[in-house]
């Protein structure tokens, strides 16, 4: 091994991985084994991808609540740990959702509410309803929301992340139908996108 | 034979960015293919190898080993996610999923193309294919992409596709029509046009 492939391993190894186990996506480090998905999902059917900058996107592929006389709803969670460096705190600053909806009887509703918690705070819901439209069809869900300077909610300095997001879907009515994804009417996929937003602290 | 499609746009212009790969266009989102991420259990046997980009600069991603959707596996999806580095603010550009389907009169097929890129989560065209039992489809989705930031990013698609399936009484068997339901994607092209004005 030369001198240059040395160097080009050190870089890596500093640069990706933090701490055992830790992966370094921007200033998050992710605690690789303490991401998991729980409730009405799995690991098998639920994916999260991180961005270089520390946001991630997730992908459901089976996340749905179908209505049809009875009422439906599915929660998803997903939680995972990460290191921060010292000196820095961050908070959520905006989310993203996006899905399908159907509903085809006149007593249909349906609806995605979306929660996160962060170092135990609880933030602000993001919901989308959705009522029975004979014109409407099949509906693109998309949700997205940006956190004011006044609603974000810091983590203490020096503390680790804990992170967890609820996704709940309901539907209600003879026929009614919705599925957050990134695609897929009714289908199952689902994509959130967070953004952190960085301060310095002491 | 192309089958009626019925397409529902549900945005005049996506606000987003599309990368290409020509280092000498002016326009061009320089960056390396292999770098393209799968994201999903259905596109697991997606990788470079099934990404090139044409005489033309359109990028091209066979999705013939993307898993049909059948009725006994309705549902499929995918989000591929695309760095790229933005030199100029406004492109124009398409997006083209190519592929087959087949199924009963009473089945029902629908697809979702999704774009966002870093900073929102992108709407949605949504196709549905109905009347006709089978055929080709050829799904174009015209883009209009600003951004007041330039440099890197990360262009995501995504696409899902689905089907749903006629149900018949119990004491009725399915027709053979049902259960050759198929939904088969083949090809996703990813097209550009400069809007940079001389």
């Amino acid at each position: 091994m030369n001198l240059k492939s040395i160097l080009a391993s050190s870089i890596l190894l500093t640069s990706a991985t933090s701490f055992a186990g830790y992966v370094k996506h921007g200033n998050l480090n992710v605690d690789q084994d303490s991401v998991r998905f729980v409730g009405d999902c799995s690991d098998a059917d639920s994916f999260v991808s991180f961005n270089d900058d520390g946001s991630f996107d997730l992908v459901f592929t089976n996340l749905e609540a179908v209505a049809l006389g009875s009422p439906a709803r599915k929660t998803c969670m997903l939680k995972f740990n990460a290191k921060v460096p010292s000196g820095l705190t961050l908070a959520v600053s905006k989310v993203g959702i996006a899905g399908t909806s159907e509903i085809n009887s006149e007593d249909g509703s349906a609806s995605a509410t979306l929660r996160h918690t962060l170092a135990g705070t609880v933030g602000d819901a993001t919901i989308a309803e959705y009522k029975y439209d004979p014109s409407a069809g099949l509906r693109d869900v998309v949700l997205e929301k940006k956190f004011s300077v006044l609603s974000k909610s810091y983590i203490p300095c020096g503390k680790d992340v804990n992170f967890k997001t609820t996704i709940s879907l309901s539907a209600k009515g003879q026929d009614a139908d919705i599925v957050i994804t990134e695609a897929a009417q009714k289908g199952k996929t689902y994509s959130v996108r967070y953004y952190w937003t960085w301060k310095h602290c002491s | 034979m192309m089958g009626p499609i019925k397409t529902n746009y549900l945005m005049s212009a996506f606000l987003l960015i599309i990368p290409l790969f020509n280092a000498a266009h002016a326009s061009t989102l320089v960056t390396d293919p292999s770098r393209i991420v799968f994201v999903g259990s259905h596109c697991k046997n997606l990788s470079a190898d099934q990404i090139r980009v044409d005489l033309q600069n359109r990028l091209h991603i066979d999705l013939s080993s993307f898993p049909a959707v059948t009725a006994a596996e309705p549902s499929k999806g995918c989000l591929i996610k695309i760095p790229y580095s933005l030199t100029e603010p406004n492109l124009a550009a398409s997006l083209v999923l190519k592929g087959t389907y087949a199924q009963g009169t009473a089945d029902h097929l629908t697809g979702v193309l999704r774009v966002g890129s870093a900073g929102q989560v992108g709407p949605a065209s949504l196709l549905t294919l109905s009347e006709s039992p089978q055929g080709k489809f050829d799904w174009q989705q015209p883009l209009v992409i600003s951004r007041s930031e330039l440099g890197e990013d990360t262009l995501k698609i995504s696409m899902f596709l689905k089907a749903e399936v006629a149900k018949s009484p119990p004491s009725e068997p399915k027709s053979s029509e049902s259960s050759a339901l198929q939904f088969q994607p083949l090809e996703l092209i990813l097209d550009h046009v400069s809007t940079r004005q001389p």
